[in-house]
């Protein structure tokens, strides 16, 4: 038991984190924690989350994914100029583009693992190729109204909790279950510590690493469809800071950006964290300007703490 | 008996008589990587091809327009090359062209405020890079990470200096990069002092130590070099080399951006890896570098002249950047190969 | 450089007095006293973990001794890192070989003292020559100062180190395993520079596993144990069993235990004719079940390409068949499949085949995750329990699997690496160089399961470098030059030197070597 503690650390730190957010807030702004407010905080962390799923998959075995920010807005654009604004199409036009968001990733993950580029340049690369795309194809115009039943979806609720939460809670749970119970899971982790060993263990790292990046790809699609109903429309750029949120949330959450430790139940905190960070400030009437500052030093806190712990890990590799 | 060492000296060679000269080319200046001098190759192959697509741009006045073009890129992908020797990489230059054009803009009133601004913005980016460096050498922080947060903190400082881009320069600043100085345009003058700062640099102990970190950490602790202290001086230089970039770019968009850096910051990197620097660390260097840019560069302008939408800038930049990698791998494989390299 | 200094024969030269080091709560160095006397050539011997390596770290700054004091003619010695202890007077060779890779030969053997223009750049003209004139001092005509280490071969490399050290001229130079990877006729070299620098008055500190040539060169031994001086003897005075027991603190049976029975008819593993890539051409062996075949090759022979191939780890032509079966293995787990397990120790000696912040558990069942899987999920009882009887066969020291496995000790760590197959239903192991740099005790306990596992009917394919392995060990020995099999001895009628000719007679072929003086084949330099 103690054992699961040590191992846990950062994770731990970073729910309480959370929880000492959440009191600053109230202190700070009376009725902070009231329903309607922690509805949207919960909406706004799902979302960072949602993308830092792949984010934190990729992450786990030693790569990084450039490229979500672009599969998210590519997802929506995609979304609201073929919808009309109609629910028809979503049927048949949500898989497609799930599955477009799966092809992105598949690329990156045959460039990392087949032709061994570096997973910096492969997933810059295929960024700068899917906004070159996307720009081409809008023209730089925006994208138009989301379909009625994608705002219904995102914005809907089934009974007091909104449906993006729940979906949240699904992905957290399927996230956990199969980093820690699968073979799947064992192989990532094992893969994100020694490739060379694994592959010794008969691992297929290839596969492995090649799956993390076809999961990130789906999941910034799926988020740029959820996104866009949420918003009700699509526009260019929507994606950026969810570079910056998916990898700050990962590294709050006290994964190794090296790979090979860190879950996803960690990821959920650092998002909850970014969220609340989010939510507090302008309480306090500082500006955006003092958010980014803010982020930047709750980071640099996080990987410190968390680097007590992980200093002895890569040992043989 | 001392005889029979030469075979298994020489790594794998029983045919060693036959390739003399080209073994000696290939294998004993070790400068001989090739992949800065594909790096060139494809560079010039670009600027030829802009060139037949856009006739007069063999003057100098047009080399010295392209030259202000890449300066900023070119001086950023510097201190961004020395950060990458050390395997590491430097994200929190993007902070440091933000805050560089943001004080530019706010603060250059005339000739001495300018002057003492601009030491001030220098000491900005040096001071970046030692903070960077503590927390990357002494506490052995990721570098990604580091860097990542520090550009978040220098952005949101940059954002409360000017809160909108736009801002004021004085003219004669402004106009210092597409003046000429003796004939030639300043721009391709500070790119000259530039490359020859490098060559001198590369040569020095700062620059071994350097090297020798970047390619083996724990090889280089042995031998005396301290990790901290090769760190500190790895990003100092590239702090520094980002604030004098924020200096040029507030030059070229004649005011101040607090998001200046964030668009530049991976082009950097492309830059030194398209030029043949290693991710890894230990291999490769500015010569390599300034034809990244260059190419970079001129890929936009090539797309222009032949009247393509500017957004294909975008993909090809991205399609350059891996196809660039990928040629690169392959050349320094087969080159390992040839030179009877013995990494198996 | 040190100016020579006449030192009275035989006065200390080194000394530590009462050294102590601990980490974390373990105690690596106990209150070691030890002197190093000009003119001598001092084997310092013991166990993986006794502390020879720590003591060595001690002396030259890589480490701070919490306790006791280090001198160096008589004053106190406290250099910040191996680059200042050589420049001081004690000189280094260590184990891991720290050069750098992507700088040359001389840019490595002068890393702090390159000589500088008055711009501060780097001569390389002057380093050049500097360099050229040391390998000839040394006899060594046959390393270009621009080569890049990475184009070099270990071998190579273990000299560039060695000459970097020498050329600070120091006075006393510590080998630290300085022969592991060496061939006969360059470890032959080696000793011999080791015994002319203490002609000259130099004090020689002489680190292996390797007892033979401790036997040919040393004049005095001490033996550390469990971080503790269990003493120091004249060579003459003292056995090899003897050094072995004070060393283990026990007497060792035997270090080679007896030979299974002969193996069975039963061909389990036979290539034809395999290649790959410019070093393995057309090699054909046979391992039965129940055997031990060892393979034996000069560096750089095909052996590791053999054993790679056979793995999947390479490509490779030709054929090979498994149990009868021919097959095609184009990777691991296609190996794993036709029952192929591979235990491979790297030159490098990193990523030694285990994950080591994960559990003993997590560590043994990784190549069989399938088996213990239902519906999709982990299955941990059976996992445990299949771990559990791995454990107990291989009898890897501790109960508890959930332990990381970096808390166990190298031969135990050992086990796990080729504990993995055994749940594989591996019925051939492939074991490349897995006693390498390890000490006696854990030897002993390597070639017990080996022959454990052969009397259960596994074949085992074994590559050493250590001769006298080679010799006890298997049933059979196969001798490899230039990527075939040029000669194969049955146990009975192979001793040492009948082995060094083998592997080093196919070298004096004319069509093949650069130089051709003739070698001084036989008399090995392990007696």
């Amino acid at each position: 038991m103690s054992q699961l503690f040590q191992r846990n650390r950062p994770v731990i730190a970073a729910y309480l984190l959370v929880i000492v957010l959440a009191i600053i807030g109230e202190i700070v702004a009376s009725g902070f924690l009231k329903v309607s407010n922690i509805d949207q905080l919960i909406i706004e962390a799902a979302f960072i989350a949602l993308v830092a799923l792949g984010q934190t998959f990729v992450i786990l075995v030693g790569g990084i994914d450039l490229s979500i920010p672009w599969v998210l807005n590519g997802a929506a654009v995609l979304l609201t100029t073929f919808a009309h604004g109609t629910n028809i199409k979503m049927a048949w036009l949500i898989p497609v583009l799930l599955a477009g968001g799966g092809m992105v990733g598949l690329i990156n993950g045959l460039g990392v693992t087949l032709l061994k580029v570096p997973p910096i340049i492969m997933t810059l690369g295929m960024s700068s190729v899917v906004e070159g795309a996307l720009l081409l194809y809008t023209k730089g115009g925006s994208g138009g109204n989301a379909p009625s039943g994608d705002v219904y979806l995102a914005t809907h609720r089934w009974g007091p909790m909104p449906v993006v939460a729940l979906v949240w809670v699904a992905v957290l749970a399927a996230a956990t279950v199969s980093l820690s119970r699968t073979p799947f899971g064992r192989r990532l982790y094992a893969t994100g510590l020694s490739k060379r060993v694994s592959e010794f263990a008969g691992v297929n790292t290839g596969l492995v690493t090649a799956s993390v990046y076809v999961i990130s790809g789906v999941g910034a699609a799926l988020t740029g469809i959820v996104l866009a109903g949420y918003v009700g429309q699509s526009y260019l750029g929507m994606g950026d800071p969810y570079l910056f949120s998916s990898v700050a949330a990962v590294a709050i959450g006290g994964a190794s950006i090296l790979g090979g430790s860190g879950n996803y139940v960690g990821t959920t905190a650092g998002a909850l964290v970014l969220a609340l960070l989010a939510a507090i400030l302008p309480t306090l009437g500082l500006p955006q300007s003092a958010l980014e500052i803010v982020y930047g030093c709750v980071i640099l806190v996080a990987i410190s703490v968390s680097s007590g712990q992980i200093g002895k890990r890569r040992e043989s590799s | 008996m001392i005889g029979q060492l030469g075979s298994p000296l020489r790594a794998g060679d029983s045919t060693a008589g036959a390739r003399g000269v080209l073994d000696d080319l290939l294998t004993h200046a070790r400068g001989a990587d090739i992949r800065p001098l594909a790096a060139w190759m494809l560079a010039i192959v670009f600027y030829l091809i802009y060139a037949a697509l856009q006739p007069g741009m063999l003057t100098i006045d047009s080399l010295g327009t392209l030259a202000a073009d890449g300066l900023p890129l070119a001086t950023l992908a510097l201190g961004q090359g020395i950060v990458i020797l050390t395997a590491g990489i430097d994200l929190s230059v993007g902070g440091v062209m933000s805050l560089g054009t943001a004080i530019a803009a706010t603060h250059f009133h005339g000739t001495g405020s300018g002057l003492a601004w601009t030491a001030v913005v220098l000491l900005i980016g040096l001071g970046v890079g030692a903070f960077n460096g503590v927390l990357i050498g002494a506490l052995g922080l990721q570098p990604f990470i580091v860097t990542l947060a520090t550009w978040s903190i220098f952005d949101g400082i940059a954002l409360i200096v000017l809160p909108t881009a736009g801002g004021h320069v004085p003219e004669g600043f402004a106009g210092w990069i597409t003046d000429n100085t003796a004939g030639f345009p300043n721009a391709i003058w500070a790119l000259v002092v530039i490359t020859i700062l490098w060559l001198w640099f590369r040569r020095t102990k700062v620059a071994r130590r350097i090297y020798a970190f970047g390619s083996d950490r724990e090889g280089a602790r042995m031998a005396g070099v301290s990790a901290t202290r090769t760190l500190l001086a790895a990003y100092m230089l590239s702090g520094f080399c980002a604030a004098v970039a924020s200096l040029f770019y507030a030059m070229q968009i004649t005011g101040g951006d607090p998001a200046a850096g964030d668009g530049l910051i991976l082009p950097s990197v492309a830059a030194v890896v398209i030029g043949g620097t290693s991710l890894f660390g230990g291999q490769g260097g500015f010569v390599g570098t300034i034809a990244g840019v260059l190419t970079l560069t001129t890929l936009g302008n090539v797309i222009f002249a032949v009247n393509l939408s500017s957004y294909w800038t975008v993909l090809a930049d991205g399609l350059l950047l891996i196809l660039a990698v990928l040629a690169g791998g392959g050349l320094h494989g087969l080159q390992q190969r040839f030179s009877g390299g013995r990494r198996s | 450089m040190n100016e020579e200094t006449i030192t009275a024969a035989g006065a200390d030269l080194l000394a530590t007095t009462d050294i102590s080091k601990t980490f974390a709560g373990v105690h690596a160095l106990s209150h070691v006293s030890l002197q190093v006397r000009g003119g001598e050539v001092h084997a310092l011997l013991g166990e993986n973990g006794a502390g020879k390596s720590t003591l060595v770290k001690s002396v030259s700054g890589v480490l701070r001794p919490d306790s006791g004091e280090v001198t160096f003619k008589g004053a106190p010695f406290t250099p910040s890192d191996p680059d200042e202890s050589s420049r001081r007077g004690v000189g280094v060779v260590f184990q891991e070989l720290p050069l750098i890779p992507d700088l040359t030969v001389m840019e490595n053997i002068y890393f702090n003292r390159q000589p500088m223009t008055p711009v501060g750049t780097v001569a390389r003209r002057r380093m050049r020559a500097q360099a050229e004139r040391l390998f000839a001092d040394l006899g060594l005509p046959g390393i270009s100062p621009d080569s890049c280490i990475r184009d070099l071969s270990v071998a190579a490399r273990q000299f560039v180190a060695i000459c970097k050290v020498l050329a600070d001229d120091p006075d006393v130079v510590i080998l630290d395993e300085a022969t592991s990877a060496l061939g006969p006729a360059e470890v032959d070299w080696l000793l011999a520079q080791a015994t002319r620098l203490a002609g000259q008055g130099k004090g020689i500190v002489f680190i292996s596993h390797r007892l033979a040539e401790v036997q040919e060169i040393a004049d005095r031994v001490t033996v550390l144990r469990n971080g503790q001086l269990a003493g120091t003897w004249d060579a003459s005075e003292v056995s090899p069993d003897e050094l072995v027991s004070q060393m283990l603190g026990r007497k060792l049976e035997q270090l080679y235990p007896e030979r299974a029975a002969e193996p069975r008819p039963p061909v389990l593993l036979s290539t034809r004719q395999l290649s790959s890539g410019r070093r393995l051409r057309e090699a054909s062996i046979e391992v039965h079940e129940g055997e031990i075949l060892g393979i034996a090759g000069l560096e750089g022979q095909g052996q590791l390409e053999l054993f790679l191939s056979l793995y999947g780890m390479r490509r490779s032509r030709g054929g090979i068949t498994v149990a009868g079966k021919p097959r095609r293995i184009r990777s691991p787990r296609d190996a794993l499949r036709a029952g192929i397990g591979l235990a491979l120790v790297p030159e490098d000696r990193k990523g030694e085949g285990i994950l080591p912040t994960l559990s003993i558990r997590e560590n043994l069942s990784l190549p069989i995750l399938a088996q213990v899987t239902r519906f999709g999920l982990l299955r941990r009882g059976v996992e445990q329990s299949l771990v559990a009887r791995v454990i107990a066969d291989l009898k890897i020291a501790r109960g508890d699997s959930e332990q990381p496995v970096s808390s166990l000790s190298g031969g135990n760590q050992q086990k796990v690496v080729v504990g993995k197959f055994l749940l594989t239903g591996a019925k051939l192991l492939l074991l490349y160089d897995l006693t390498r740099g390890v000490d006696v005790g854990t030897k002993a306990e390597i070639f017990r399961m080996m022959t454990d596992l052969a009397s259960q009917g596994y074949g085992i394919l074994f590559y050493s470098s250590d001769l006298s392995e080679l010799v006890n060990v298997p049933h059979r020995v196969a001798v490899m030059f230039d990527g075939t099999i040029t000669d194969e001895f049955a146990s009975g009628e192979l001793d040492q030197e009948k082995l060094i000719a083998a592997m080093v007679g196919h070298a004096q072929r004319p069509e093949v070597v650069t130089d051709d003086r003739p070698s001084t084949a036989g008399a090995g330099s392990e007696a």
